[in-house]
């Protein structure tokens, strides 16, 4: 288990070196430079500013340096927002988006998994049809369309709750981007629950523990509820890809100074370190969280564990 | 949306009836969509300078009522939905193909060779591949079509290349494949005659599934202003300007959200419903 994990943390390594490529040059080919919608500048000017950020060497010598500085640590200055370098910008904005997608991730779960566990054990009643209905309507509800109409709900019409700002993440401010972001994930998390344990209760072991005359309850508990969040678990890899992708619209939406905006900012300004420090960030979190997933499931289920 | 994993056990509605109802409104919608040129007197573009901002309902046939430049809401929303549609069916269309000629290269090689390919997906799948796509969508001149066509089909290929490796592998063990090259048939055609045919079920349910994602990734980079520029509108970028305008005009908001809404909710009923009638394995 421990080899198996050390070894995948090694696997990251190229991984990352391959986006940060792929990234690296896409961005690049593409036409257009930063200091294109400049004030037209002097041609002498345009060369000056391009050999001090070191955009006049040859494409490759430009990748190995930036490679290079990336392994010290360095992501390099940011050519539109002159003061400041890429860490310093996306290390002001990233605690902000990690907490928003940290805490509609955590609701999405502890309200997800009690509700499809509540779903799968009245399979066919009522309240399953109502819960299914409803995980199936927020899948249909896209991030961009659900924040502005829960906006528009409750903070313009019933001026309950600020329609946008973050004001340093007062609670106030952040329960609508957190209920906007979660709602998908919650609809995803409470379908995968509740098939995961329809799918266990009918398993030989489970009605054998019932014909023992084990309780509803502690069957649940202590026999089917792992077995049955597995497939739950395996795609906590996907929904982090999912949260992150959801953020950069959350914080669009409701005007939250996290790190998502830079990206897109970034990208149409052709702020080239910005977006590979984004990237970089970005896809480093990503193929943390799907490693931690996949250990997390190994860990769940004996029959991975033993190899 | 972006990341999503296909879950089974939707609406568990009598299969039958809930496909054929969702089939029968999405063509209603298409139709809509379609001849709603004919049906009002607008066109998408006309500005009326003396209703700005109307509110639905107002006289002269603005039903959805005007935006602020004075455009009719329905003809805009009605534009909105065929573009989305458009690109949603092409998108659609290429990334299934994609996926379909590598999922069954990948399966049928086998060895060392299936190997590298499936793991080419899984990194792609454990990559935030939205990103990509969004400095793609940027770079090239921005609004183009074309361009983003092929932004978004590179996302919605990985899927569909697992589920047809996944068959491709297991026919390939069948007896049929191989009396076929037994009989020296080249793989091209064997891959065309008797593999093809027999994932045909499960990718096309899989397609109609993709159409709805392709869609929201359409609307969510026209929503962040990386998609189709004005004048030309699409889904995402009228939830966009809908969403600016919202305290003063909801109208603006409401009517290209609720479209979206609808067909994606309708495409995914169809696909659901699709795969449960192709795709055996899901069968309960």
């Amino acid at each position: 288990m421990m080899r198996h994990a050390v070894l995948r943390i090694i696997g990251l390594v190229p991984t990352l070196l391959l986006l940060v490529t792929a990234a690296f040059f896409v961005i690049r080919l593409a036409p257009g430079g930063p200091f294109d919608d400049e004030r037209p500048a002097l041609p002498e000017v345009r060369a000056n500013l391009e050999a001090a950020y070191g955009l006049d060497a040859p494409l490759t010598t430009q990748y190995l340096r930036y490679v290079r500085g990336l392994l010290h640590g360095d992501l390099g200055p940011s050519f539109k927002h002159k003061d400041s370098s890429v860490s310093e910008l996306i290390g002001a904005g990233l605690p902000i988006s990690a907490t928003l997608g940290a805490a509609a991730l955590a609701l999405a779960l502890l309200l997800g998994i009690p509700l499809g566990v509540g779903a799968a054990l009245r399979r066919g009643s009522l309240t399953d049809r109502a819960v299914a209905l409803l995980a199936a309507l927020a899948i249909a509800l896209p991030t961009f369309v659900l924040g502005p109409l829960l906006a528009l709900l409750f903070g313009v019409r019933l001026r309950w709750l600020p329609a946008a700002g973050w004001d340093a993440g007062t609670l106030r401010h952040a329960i609508l981007p957190v209920v906007t972001l979660a709602i998908p994930v919650l609809a995803y998390v409470i379908r995968l629950t509740r098939t995961g344990l329809i799918e266990v209760l009918g398993l030989d072991y489970i009605r054998a523990a019932r014909a023992r005359g084990i309780g509803m309850r502690r069957l649940v508990v202590t026999h089917a509820l792992r077995p049955a969040l597995l497939p739950l678990v395996s795609w906590l890899g996907p929904a982090t890809a999912f949260v992150l992708t959801g953020s950069l619209i959350v914080e669009t939406v409701f005007s939250i100074p996290g790190a998502g905006r830079f990206l897109v900012e970034g990208a149409l300004n052709r702020d080239y370190t910005l977006v590979m420090g984004m990237t970089l960030v970005y896809g480093t979190i990503t193929l943390i969280c799907n490693l931690l997933a996949d250990l997390l499931y190994a860990w769940l289920d004996p029959r991975i564990r033993r190899h | 949306m972006p990341g999503s994993t296909r879950v089974s056990g939707g609406i568990e509605l009598p299969q039958g009836r809930a496909l054929r109802v969702a089939a029968a409104l999405l063509l209603a919608l298409c139709m809509l969509a379609l001849f709603a040129p004919l049906l009002s007197p607008h066109a998408p573009e006309a500005i009326d300078w003396s209703r700005l901002a109307a509110a639905p309902g107002a006289a002269d046939a603005h039903w959805w009522g005007t935006d602020r430049l004075g455009r009719d809401v329905f003809a805009r929303t009605m534009q909105g939905l065929r573009i989305s549609m458009l690109i949603g069916f092409v998108a659609a269309l290429v990334s299934v193909a994609i996926g379909l000629l590598w999922g069954a290269i990948a399966g049928y090689a086998g060895g060392r060779t299936d190997a590298v390919m499936m793991r080419i997906v899984d990194v792609l799948y454990a990559l935030p591949y939205v990103f990509l796509v969004i400095i793609l969508a940027t770079l090239f001149e921005r609004g183009s079509i074309p361009v983003l066509l092929i932004a978004i089909a590179s996302v919605g290929w990985l899927t569909t290349a697992r589920i047809v490796r996944g068959q491709t592998l297991a026919l390939r063990q069948r007896e049929f494949v191989t009396a076929a090259c037994a009989m020296g048939v080249p793989t091209a055609r064997i891959l065309w005659r008797h593999i093809l045919p027999n994932v045909a079920g499960p990718v096309i349910a899989y397609a109609t599934l993709t159409v709805p994602q392709m869609i929201l990734y359409e609307s969510f980079l026209s929503f962040l202003g990386l998609g189709v520029q004005e004048p030309l509108a699409s889904l995402g970028s009228l939830v966009s300007d809908g969403a600016r305008d919202m305290e003063t005009a909801p109208w603006l908001l409401l009517a290209p959200a609720g479209c979206l809404v609808v067909l994606t909710l309708l495409l995914n009923i169809l696909g659901d419903g699709l795969r449960d009638v192709l795709d055996p394995r899901t069968r309960a």
